[in-house]
């Protein structure tokens, strides 16, 4: 199992603790995208040593490697339901655990990092973190490129080399 | 009860474990949350600093008995010392005893990342930072 699909898996189970026992492909896209952009803000490093590509889409970063990483788990740890939520009017393809790993390839500080994450983001309403990814430094960056060029970036790699180190990370480094 | 402490709360541990040594040792203490329930990997764990009324000058905050009145003496958090605790540990006291005030959350975090400059755990350094910024 490759670092993507164990953090898939944490992921799932976290959320599951924290209440939600299972998660649109929209909130888990999300999420990992999140986890891979806080990861370079706040270490420097890519979460999935530059293993994950996302590109933007309509609604927003899609990773063809997490569509993979779900097939593989399909039927064998998790299953792929369509649910509708009372969030959105439309039902949606919703993922659970239907068997929970005992350990995870991860270590303590990595798992909780991503706690922190989930913390912060399971809450919202997919709205709000529409709204979030859309804010985050290789989003802003696309949708400046498209402006520029007037034209439609839909398929095209994000670019996280353009996340900056957090402010206080660089005074800690400084220190 | 796990859920609701919070960063920078100040707890009473009637069994307060020393993590940080090969032979963990208990003892009663005050101690400050460096990370809460909700993010440890076990719901029933905090991270914490202790803190003690023995005065300490390197990587620690004062408290000002004046300003947190459960002390009996001016107190100091030590940043130096990091330790996994468990709630059982914690004593009858109403918890938590306390919560720094904004000005001790800003004192504390600046000491934080000068503490943190010397970790190698590259994650454990991002999620303390992530989870105090969300409270200064």
């Amino acid at each position: 199992m490759n670092r993507l699909e164990e953090t898939i898996l944490y992921v799932l189970s976290r959320a599951k603790q924290r209440g939600k026992d299972n998660l649109s492909k929209f909130e888990l896209f999300k999420f990992i995208y999140l986890l891979e952009v806080e990861s370079r803000k706040f270490t420097g490093r890519s979460f999935f040593s530059n293993d994950v590509v996302f590109v933007r889409q309509k609604n927003g970063p899609i990773s063809v490697d997490i569509y993979d990483a779900l097939n593989n788990l399909d039927n064998k740890y998790i299953r792929i339901s369509q649910r509708k939520k009372e969030d959105y009017p439309y039902a949606r393809h919703c993922l659970s655990l239907i068997k929970e790993k005992k350990t995870y390839n991860l270590e303590e500080s990595e798992m909780m990092f991503i706690n922190s994450i989930l913390e912060s983001y399971l809450p919202l309403s997919i709205k709000k973190l529409k709204n979030i990814v859309y804010k985050t430094e290789p989003m802003l960056d696309i949708q400046d490129k498209e402006k520029e060029t007037n034209q439609d970036m839909n398929g095209r790699p994000l670019d996280f080399n353009t996340i900056s180190l957090d402010k206080d990370v660089v005074d800690l480094i400084a220190n | 009860m796990s859920i609701e402490f919070r960063t920078s709360d100040i707890l009473h541990f009637e069994k307060y474990c020393f993590t940080d040594s090969d032979n963990p040792t208990y003892a009663r203490h005050y101690a400050l949350v460096l990370l809460p329930p909700a993010v440890m990997n076990y719901s029933n764990n905090l991270l914490c600093a202790v803190i003690t009324s023995k005065k300490t000058k390197y990587f620690a905050l004062k408290l000002l008995k004046s300003k947190y009145s459960f002390f009996n003496v001016d107190s100091y958090v030590c940043f130096r010392r990091r330790d996994i605790n468990p709630l059982t540990g914690l004593s009858n006291k109403k918890q938590p005893v306390g919560k720094l005030d904004q000005i001790d959350i800003e004192r504390a975090f600046k000491i934080i990342k000068r503490i943190y400059n010397y970790t190698s755990d590259v994650y454990l350094m991002a999620t303390v930072v992530r989870e105090w910024k969300k409270i200064l």
